[in-house]
Order: structure tokens, then sequence, then C-alpha cells
């Protein structure tokens, strides 16, 4: 509250016929901080504004009025007559409004010029003199850590123990296994510098040792340095674009926000992988600039079936971006220092040895699902048993939160049974020191097609979801992925409209994160458009700022289908217990049968070694 | 230190252009400049239209007055000689010294008061002239000037029977006779009368707008007014023709052979459109009174521009257009003064026809 040796007296001046919610607001601002306002009545003719000024001789004369070509001329005389009257030394002009820049004001002879997202805050500060500190009041933004406020305790105490005999089970099965995958893994964690490699110094114990573990396309590589046949290296010149392009991009990044309530609304991730590294750094920072709080790398699903990884800086012909050192390192470069960055793990020959990758690029996050991978991506289940546990201890080692998806639940395995999948994977995280993320699916699953269970609405079984997992383990949960999957169509508004109310859905239910598709995501038959991903991150923007901390209420069903699912998955589980072990349950399927489209796949198959 | 102010009467009438082209020749004169504006100027595009505007060219010794977060927007290196502590919208305004040549972007005072201080301070660095640029349709702070060219044409109005006339009328106002009239300290305004003795009113007043203060006026002045009597009066810095119209309603049969005294041509046509202001003068005039000025500027020039924007709906843009060549001189050529567009004529005209020597 200003002294009455500071208050200011200010005219407020609507000149647009009819917006003045921008001078009320402004108007409220000044009241506040103990100023004297006055406001006029819109669309007063400037002679008679003049005459005013001259009676009321106030500090400062607040103009706001949207520009149209006249307009300009209109406000300049407007300016001239002030002048001609002989006020401009005794107070200040300002002019606010749609499309006005200080550029502007210069031009129309006034003292200073306030566009759109002006504060009211900042104007107060101009009113008083102040220098106004933006910052301040910019929107801040921090990495979040999703597993910071859980604790990873059982909340149902059988299921609990069921987990912790699977999990121990599991330990005892892999002891004393190993895999072509690991030792990769542990040559990259041992040998592989990174700083040496930055510059540009190549360990050729580590090159020798690796090849001789990878696929002939990798170690192709190795030896003469060509690339997989689907990649091509980025040329000198495209590089030096990308570099110019971030240079331009990042100095002119101000940090946004998706959430409307901070505290309660989930983060909000989207996915990349083009294909071009390029591509890829243009759209996380066109997301980062509406909003988003994390990306995710999608990888080309030949990576995931081939045994090693090559170098260079590369750009590939089809969907998914290659993970190579350099790709990697350059996505990095291209991200804020607040946006969350996942390099997904989960689900192939090479699970270890990208989390050690991730990790040692500056990774946040990582995914790692051992019943996805061998049921529903094609690696064989002991081969990614095996993986998966030297997987969860990098992830612990590197510090790296990773979340655990349930996507077999897309090729038919009913949520219960992927469910104990992804909390036996979680349990052993628990063991392992690891910080897992539960991420069910928010999706019209073939389950919930063929059951029903969505006939009625979209909000009740995956409220269920949330509800069941609550109730068995204090654990982070992070919908995806993508939320919404496979009720998006190939109309944009419709796929908007479909992510942002299954935003608004998680959001209610008081998740950690949610991943979104663009709009054109679910149907682009090939790359996306970057607009497409606006359309979602605005769309869920506008779910986010409907609702606040208001909620989304689900029908008594949620409750009964929650308790349902609980009951089925601590059955799985019993079953899985019982089982000779993890890996002949994933044979035999008590995770997810063939008949529930599951089937144990063979990539790596034979490959488990003696250490 | 001659001071040329290039004003337009609605953006796009090539006040830039203009200003350039005096640039241009004076450079080929060796003359040494100072330029500033009364705006911003110099941008690559638009504020309003987003079409492509002139920028100027400084070759190195040009003396500028301009806001500081210009300077970076230069493609000329300008040597900072010192800070006017001039606020603007962008930073204060800078005096400083072209090192090299490039292109620049000056926003300079945008009052007139202002523009007094920059011209003192300017006037330290000894330029033979300093070019005021408009912007947009102001004048208010080109009364500073010490002769003015008039940039109008098609962007103001498209219709060229009405552009001359209204042209016309603006060159009516500036070809007002002088004034000569006692000082009254401060007060801009009072009225001035003689019967057997002197008499001296002061305008209750500074600003004469509504009919209802024409009115008043009307009152003060015609109040124990003798028959016969002559005198003037010496009117505010702003005043309306609507005001006016009612002062003289009420008061012309009483004062006929007195003075009006304006402040001056730019305020003048401030008080209406150049129609209703060339109206009013001739009413003045026709009621037996004399409309005269306190502070003459000369009209040196106008200069005519064909091009103006249009606004095309359907790709929500403005195009640019031009009305045919010489169409617009042609139906101004009996005003007198010069009148050309720039572009036509080139630059050693508008010197020669301008500043002359």
């Amino acid at each position: 509250m200003v002294t009455c040796l500071e208050r200011r007296k200010i005219l407020l001046v609507p000149l647009d016929p009819v917006h003045d919610i921008g001078l009320k607001m402004i108007r409220r601002g000044l009241d506040k901080a103990g100023h004297k306002t006055l406001l006029l009545p819109p669309d007063l003719p400037s002679e008679e504004i003049i005459s005013m000024m001259s009676k009321e001789q106030p500090d400062q004369v607040l103009i706001s009025r949207t520009l149209g070509y006249g307009v300009a001329e209109l406000l300049a005389r407007f300016a001239d007559l002030a002048d001609a009257a002989g006020l401009r030394d005794k107070m200040g002009l300002v002019i606010g409004g749609m499309a006005i820049r200080p550029e502007l004001a210069a031009e129309l002879g006034f003292d200073a010029g306030f566009g759109p997202g002006t504060s009211v805050e900042e104007v107060v500060a101009y009113v008083e003199g102040r220098p106004y500190q933006r910052d301040a009041n910019k929107v801040k933004k921090t990495k979040a850590d999703l597993t910071a406020n859980y604790t990873y305790q059982y909340r149902h105490n059988a299921i609990g123990e069921l987990l912790d005999r699977i999990a121990d089970g599991i330990l005892g099965w892999v002891q004393g296994k190993t895999s072509p995958a690991i030792q990769r893994s542990r040559l990259r964690d041992n040998l592989w510098d990174i700083e040496q490699w930055r510059l540009g110094n190549i360990n050729k114990d580590f090159t020798e040792a690796y090849s001789a573990l990878c696929d002939p396309i990798a170690e192709a590589y190795y030896r003469s340095g060509e690339v997989h046949p689907k990649t091509r290296q980025l040329r000198a010149e495209e590089i030096e674009r990308l570099e110019a392009y971030l240079t331009d991009t990042k100095s002119r990044m101000e940090p946004a926000k998706v959430q409307h309530w901070e505290e309660g609304q989930p983060k909000v991730f989207i996915q990349y992988g083009t294909g071009c590294p390029f591509m890829d750094i243009a759209h996380i920072k066109l997301s980062e600039a509406w909003g988003a709080d994390g990306v995710v790398h999608f990888d080309p699903s030949w990576g995931a079936r081939t045994e090693g990884f090559i170098g260079d800086f590369l750009t590939h012909q089809e969907d998914g971006s290659v993970i190579t050192p350099e790709n990697l390192s350059w996505t990095k470069a291209g991200l804020e220092e607040y946006t969350l960055w996942q390099v997904r793990a989960h689900r192939g020959l090479n699970t270890p040895e990208t989390v050690v990758l991730a990790g040692k690029l500056g990774a946040d996050l990582t995914k790692i699902n051992i019943a996805y991978g061998s049921l529903a991506a094609g690696t064989d289940p002991a081969r990614l048993t095996v993986d998966g546990v030297e997987s969860i201890k990098m992830a612990a080692k590197y510090n790296l939160p990773f979340d655990v998806v349930t996507n077999e639940e897309l090729a038919g395995v009913p949520a219960h049974k992927a469910f104990a999948g992804m909390l036996i994977v979680a349990a052993l995280g628990r063991k392992l020191g690891g910080r897992p993320i539960l991420q069910p699916l928010f999706c019209y699953s073939p389950e919930v097609m063929i059951s029903g269970q969505m006939e009625q609405n979209y909000i009740d079984f995956n409220a269920a979801k949330i509800k069941a997992l609550r109730k068995i383990m204090d654990a982070p949960i992070w919908p995806g992925a993508p939320i919404g999957f496979l009720t998006q169509t190939e109309d944009r508004v419709q796929s908007s409209m479909t992510t942002s109310l299954h935003a608004a859905l998680a959001a209610s239910l008081r998740v950690d994160a949610i991943s979104i598709a663009s709009s054109d995501e679910a149907y682009s038959g090939g790359p996306i458009v970057a607009a497409s991903r606006l359309d979602t991150l605005t769309a869920v923007k506008e779910g986010f700022r409907f609702f606040g901390e208001g909620r989304v209420e689900a029908t008594s069903m949620a409750d009964r289908w929650a308790d349902e699912m609980v009951q089925n998955i601590e059955k799985v589980l019993k079953d899985v217990a019982d089982a000779p072990s993890f890996v002949d349950a994933l044979y035999n399927g008590i995770l997810g049968s063939k008949e529930e489209g599951a089937y144990p796949g063979r990539g790596g198959r034979d490959t488990i070694q003696v250490e | 230190m001659k001071v040329i102010g290039i004003a337009g009467t609605a953006k796009n009438t090539g006040k830039t252009t203009t200003t350039a082209a005096l640039l241009q020749e004076g450079y080929r004169r060796h003359r040494k400049m100072a330029i500033t504006s009364i705006g911003y100027d110099g941008e690559e595009l638009d504020n309003v239209t987003g079409l492509p505007k002139p920028r100027l060219w400084l070759e190195k010794g040009t003396i500028v007055a301009t806001a500081r977060k210009c300077l970076a927007l230069s493609s000329a290196d300008i040597q900072v000689l010192e800070d006017s502590s001039i606020k603007t919208a962008l930073g204060t305004i800078v005096i400083g010294k072209v090192a090299t040549e490039g292109l620049v972007v000056i926003a300079g005072p945008n009052k007139a008061f202002e523009l007094v201080r920059v011209k003192k301070l300017l006037e330290k660095y000894k330029p033979n002239l300093l070019f005021v640029d408009g912007a947009l349709n102001r004048m208010a702070p080109m009364i500073e000037t010490d002769g003015l060219i008039l940039a109008t044409g098609a962007a103001r109005q498209i219709d060229p029977a009405l552009l001359a006339l209204e042209t016309s009328e603006i060159s009516t106002a500036f070809r007002l006779p002088l004034a000569y009239f006692s000082k009254l300290g401060n007060q801009p305004g009072f009225v001035y009368w003689q019967d057997n003795h002197w008499h001296v009113k002061p305008l209750a007043q500074n600003l004469l707008i509504t009919s209802a203060e024409g009115e008043e006026l009307a009152e003060l002045v015609s109040s124990n007014l003798k028959e016969g009597t002559k005198g003037y009066i010496n009117l505010p810095g702003l005043v309306t023709t609507k005001a006016i119209d009612k002062f003289l309603e009420k008061t012309a049969d009483q004062i006929k052979g007195w003075s009006i005294h304006f402040r001056d041509p730019v305020s003048l046509l401030l008080s209406s459109s150049p129609r209703e202001v060339g109206q009013m003068i001739e009413m003045i005039q026709e009621k037996g009174l004399k409309a005269k000025v306190r502070r003459k500027i000369p009209l040196l020039a106008v200069t005519v521009n064909p091009f103006f924007p249009e606004y095309d709906a359907g790709a929500q843009l403005y195009r640019s257009r031009f009305l045919p060549k010489g169409l617009l001189e042609s139906r101004m050529y009996k005003l007198p003064l010069p009148v050309f567009d720039v572009k036509r004529k080139g630059a050693l005209y508008l010197w020669r026809k301008s500043i002359g020597f």
C-alpha cells in the first residue's frame, strides 16, 4: 500500500466501444495498491477525454484500444491533442491493448505501451515508477520429481507379501545368469567415458570388446563405420543449421505451463520420435513453448531387436529416432533445463544398456517392463527377466526413476493381468532401490471392447484402475501412454477433445503425470505435424483451466471395478507365486495368455549365459 | 541549424521516403546533417499492416537522436555522445554519431517540449540541418520546426479530388498571416481590446473544446463591450471548430474587424478535419474577422504518394496498391506551393523545392 505522498492519480480511458475488462483489472490492481483511479465510460470522443485530463490533472492516463487500420491515426491524433493542449509535460500517456508493443507506443506518441500478456503488477510498477521485475512474475518452471512424495509401502498386505515373494524368486532365478546385453551395459558403464567421448577420443578397448557383443549390423558400424541401412548421417550444413536454430530458439524460450492448478494437476509429457533428430528437437521446442513438462524418446522397433547400439548423429527414414550417443546428446542439448526427459529402455535386447546411456547422457527417467516386453514386444521372457533386473539396478545406480507401462493391454491382456506384471516389476524396483512409477493405460482397450466396461462412459474403468493401484501400493502413477489411446480418430478436433477430457479425468484422479499424443498421432500414417502437438497441449491446458481443483466424478461402478480388479490381481499373483518361476509364469500365460493376445517373444532366446 | 520537419497526414504517405531522399541529396552536397523522429521509424515492416517499409540509410558523421533500444536494431554503428535522459517507451534518447554507415531505426522525442530539449542538445554538434521525421499523422511536435514538408497521398484519401481539396485546406492554414500581439505573462489565452482604454481579460480555461466553452468565451468577450471597439483574441493551444462556431455565432456582430489568433497552424489543424478547419477560416473571414496565427511555420512542399495498403479480407492481410502515376500531382498543381511525388521527381528536385540552396 502506497503512502499519501506516493499516491498517484490515474485516469483510465477505454477507447474501445466495449472492451474495457483489461482496464478494469488494472483499476482493481491500482486501487488495491492505494492509488486514486478514475475510469471513464467507453468510447468517448478524444476532445472530451482531453478536457477531462485538463480538469482532473492525473499523473498518468492509461488508454486501452485494440488496434486496426485507422486506429493508429486516431491514437496519434489523440497524442497530438494532448500535446497541443499543453498536457504532455504534466502527465504520462500510456497505451495498452491487443497488438500494442513499445515500438508502437513510441510511434503513436505515447510514453509506454503494454501488449497482451501484460500483468496488472507490471502496470502498477510502471505507474509507481519502479522498475518491473519481469522475471519475478514470469512463469517459473523447475524440473519436477514425480516420485518425491511416495513411500512405496504396500497398502494391501496380502498382495504385498505375494509381490515380495515373487520378487525374491526372480532375484534368485537370475543369480549367476548374464546376457550379451548385460555385458554391453557393464562395458558402457565401466569403460565408456563420456567426457573422453565428447572430446572425440575413442576408447579402443571399449570398441573392440563392445563390437564383439553386437549383431552384425551394429558390428559393421564399429568395423567399418557403416550405419544401419535405413539411416544416414546428418550433413555438416544440417548440423550447422541445427546449431543456428537452437541458438535462436533457446534465446527466445520462455517457460510456459499447461497446468492451471500447479500442485494438483499432472505433469504433461509428449512423445517424440520422428526419425530425424533435428525435427525431434523442433517438436520438443514447440512443445516446451506450449507448456509440456516432459518429453519421451521413441526409438524404432528394430532398435529393440538388434543387439548393440551403433553411433553417429543419424536420421532415420522411418518412425522412431535411433538411439545413439550422438542423437541423445544432441536432443539433450536442445532441452530446456526444466524439461523432464525420458529415454525408454523397457522392452528389447538393449534394455540395461539403454538405461546406462540414458543415465550418462543426462536423462531424467527411463522405462522398464519385463512382462510387457516379453509378452507383447517380442523379447524372450527369460532373457528380458535377466536383463530387466540388471536394468533396474542400473536405473537405481544412475538415479533414474522408471515407469512400468502396461502396453500389453493393447494386445488384449486384461488390465488386472497387466497390472500384476507391472506390480511385480515395481516390487523388484522397490527391492533394488529403484523408484518405479506405475503406468496404467488410459485407453479403449480390447478388454473393454469385449467386456463392455466403457459402454456407458470412459470414466469409470479408467478411474477403477487408479483406485485399484492406490489400494495396493503408495507409488506415483503416470497414466499413458498416451492417454485416450484408441479413442482418437483422424479428426484433429475430436482427438484434441478426447485427449483433453482424459487429461481432465487424470487430473481429477490426482495422478502425477500423463503422456499425451498429438491430434494426428493415431492416424498420421507417418511423421506427425508439429501444429497437431499444439492442438492437444492447448486442449489439455483448456481442460485443466476448466476443471481447476474441480473434479470429473466417476459413478459407483468405478469402486466396484476397482475392488474386482484388486481381487483379480491378487489371484493372478498367487498363480505367479505358485508357478515354478516368474519366467515360467510368463511362458504359461498367467500374466496374459495367447488367447488374450499375449505371445511370449523370441528375440534373444537362448542367449542367456552362465556368469 | 535549420530544422525541417517531415509530417504525414497518415501512415504510409511517404514520410520516410521523403526523409531518405533529403538525406541522400544532403550527403551529395556534403552537408552536415542531424536526424531524429517524433516516433518510431525505420522498422522493416509496418507495425500495423505488416507491409515492408522504407528504411533510413545514414552515412558516417551523421548526428542522430534516438532511443537507446534502437541502437542494437540498426546496422550502422552509432557512437553514443550523450544521454538526453528523456524517457521513451524504448529507453532514453541518446545523441549519437554514425561511426560506420548503415541502416538505422530512429525513435526520437514524441512530444513538442521534448523536441525542444533534443534540438538544444543537437545544436552543440553544429549540424547545418536537422530533419525531424514524422510518425503516422502526428503533427503537434512539428511546431518546433523551422519549416515543414507535408507527406500525403492515397493512403490518406484514395479519391484524388478529395485529397486535393483537403491538401488545399491544409495549405490555407499554413498561409494564415502572423499575428502581432502583447504578451500577458505565461497566460496563453486572453482577450485584448480598446475602446477609450486598453482592456485585457485572461481566458478562464486553457482549452476551448465544447460548444459550452465557446459560449462561455462569448459571454466573457461580449460583456461590457462598447460598440466599435477594436481588439483581438489570443486563443489557447487547443480549440475545436465546434467551440469556435458557437463563439462566433454569439459574438461575430459585436467584434467585427477583430483578429482571432490561433496558436499556430499545426494546432489549428488539430481542431477538426482539414475540411472543417478550412470552412471555419472561411467563415471567420466572411464575418469580417481576421484569422491569424501567433507562430508561423512555413509549409515548404507537399509530397504525394500513390501507394496505399488495401485490406484483403479473404487472406486477412494487407496488400500494396498504387494509384496511377502522376494522378495525384496533376490534381494539385494549382496550389501555391510545390506538390510532387518524390519517387518520380527525385531527391535533387525535392531539395531544390524545399530547402533551395
